[in-house]
């Protein structure tokens, strides 16, 4: 009778600290309910052979369905816009801001699409990944396919208390390399300009 | 007519100035002091780089990458990776007698972008191979020291008055490749070891492209 009703406590008491990352259905809500997003972050890219990781940061701005503008603004200013589905980069050169149109720039698509769903809560939306809620409000995304992983081992997700807010994004390429996001100062809902999206000053 | 002749005259202005230059000869006493400082622009022992590069391709495009490189000059082992300024790895090479792609996104996986990545490398850290064949000045006075790399082609690093260098290599006595060094004076580090703030890599021919490499960090490797 004690043994059932502990058991009974423990439910109730679970189900009383259900928070927003508790499934990826109630984060996918949650995140729906976002106008906007801005933050800053820090980026850390670790390499076996560096004996520190190389330090960007810089700010990101976010307008769902899919416009995002994730600026850099240290050690160099570049400018990624993603809006209506066009893709474009500047980045301070020796002629000032000045559009790339290299050829890397294709190979980030790969990440840059997974942003807009993330920020969107739509872990399971890229058909090219599996995702796992994990305890402690971890995502882990793993690619579907061999000829994917060879790119990208798998993406960790860490979520905040706080609903619709991502802490932290670490994508692993392999074992010598991976790259670390860690976002502050996150603001939601703040109106966004569409020029925001659009242009680049 | 007068429009053409100017042309013209330009044209041959911008041959002149590209064709293979003439050494002349400095008396015996200076010959040593020249040699030592052509050796003296490329680095000593084991060192890794981070440069952020602007890269100037045909048609004017432009693409922005970061290159961690490190080099081993005894060995002439060279391991480069570049990856794009958001931090996605798009080739990763080692070369050590032969290159081995650890990982390559396409475009940057193939052997020919390896290859050609690996010699321009090569040109801007490493003492040219093969024998010196001239050492003496330019017309312009600069110190020039050449050597003969292979049958067709020569490579001549020339010593400015600023101390700062050009590297330029030459097949069959046509500018291939201009490796132009500017050295600055923030650190002591960089100064002492001569490393340069910012270096730009001309390659000419048919499918030319210039890189302008901008020093992130340089650090010497412990052993």
């Amino acid at each position: 009778m004690a043994r059932s009703l502990s058991i009974i406590i423990l439910l109730i008491a679970s189900y009383l600290c259900l928070g927003w990352a508790d499934t990826l259905v109630g984060i996918q809500d949650k995140a729906g309910e976002i106008k906007s997003v801005t933050a800053n972050f820090i980026q850390e890219k670790h390499l076996k052979i560096l004996s520190k990781p190389l330090i960007s940061k810089g700010i990101f701005y976010y307008q769902p369905p899919q416009s995002l503008r994730w600026e850099y603004t240290s050690p160099f200013r570049s400018i990624l816009l993603i809006h209506n589905g066009n893709i474009n980069r500047y980045i301070k050169g020796n002629d000032g801001l000045v559009k790339d149109s290299g050829a890397e720039l294709q190979s980030m698509q790969i990440v840059l699409k997974e942003i807009t769903l993330w920020l969107r809560g739509r872990f399971n939306d890229n058909p090219n990944f599996n995702a796992v809620l994990e305890p402690a409000s971890k995502i882990v995304l793993t690619p579907k396919e061999k000829s994917f992983a060879a790119i990208i081992q798998r993406i960790e997700l860490m979520l905040s208390d706080q609903p619709g807010i991502i802490e932290t994004v670490r994508i692993y390429e392999n074992d010598n390399s991976y790259t670390k996001f860690m976002f502050n100062n996150v603001r939601l809902n703040k109106p966004l300009k569409d020029a925001l999206f659009q242009e680049v000053r | 007519m007068r429009r053409i002749c100017i042309l013209s005259f330009l044209s041959i202005l911008t041959v002149s100035c590209i064709t293979y230059p003439m050494i002349s000869p400095v008396k015996s006493l200076g010959l040593t002091e020249i040699q030592d400082k052509c050796t003296g622009v490329f680095p000593i022992g084991k060192w890794l780089f981070v440069h952020f590069i602007e890269a100037t391709l045909p048609g004017e495009k432009k693409a922005f990458m970061m290159g961690v490189t490190q080099i081993y000059p005894e060995k002439k082992k060279i391991h480069s990776i570049m990856m794009t300024i958001e931090g996605l790895v798009v080739l990763d090479a080692l070369y050590e007698g032969k290159i081995v792609i650890n990982r390559g996104i396409p475009p940057f996986a193939s052997d020919n972008f390896a290859k050609g990545l690996i010699s321009d490398l090569q040109l801007i850290f490493f003492h040219p191979e093969g024998r010196r064949i001239e050492t003496g000045v330019s017309d312009t006075g600069e110190w020039i020291c050449r050597y003969q790399t292979d049958e067709e082609s020569t490579v001549d690093v020339v010593i400015h008055f600023d101390n700062s260098w050009t590297i330029r290599r030459y097949s069959h006595r046509r500018l291939r490749r201009t490796v132009q060094a500017y050295l600055g004076h923030d650190s002591d580090l960089l100064y002492k070891n001569k490393i340069p703030e910012r270096m730009e890599l001309i390659a000419r021919g048919g499918h030319g492209y210039s890189l302008n490499l901008k020093l992130v960090k340089a650090e010497p490797i412990a052993e």
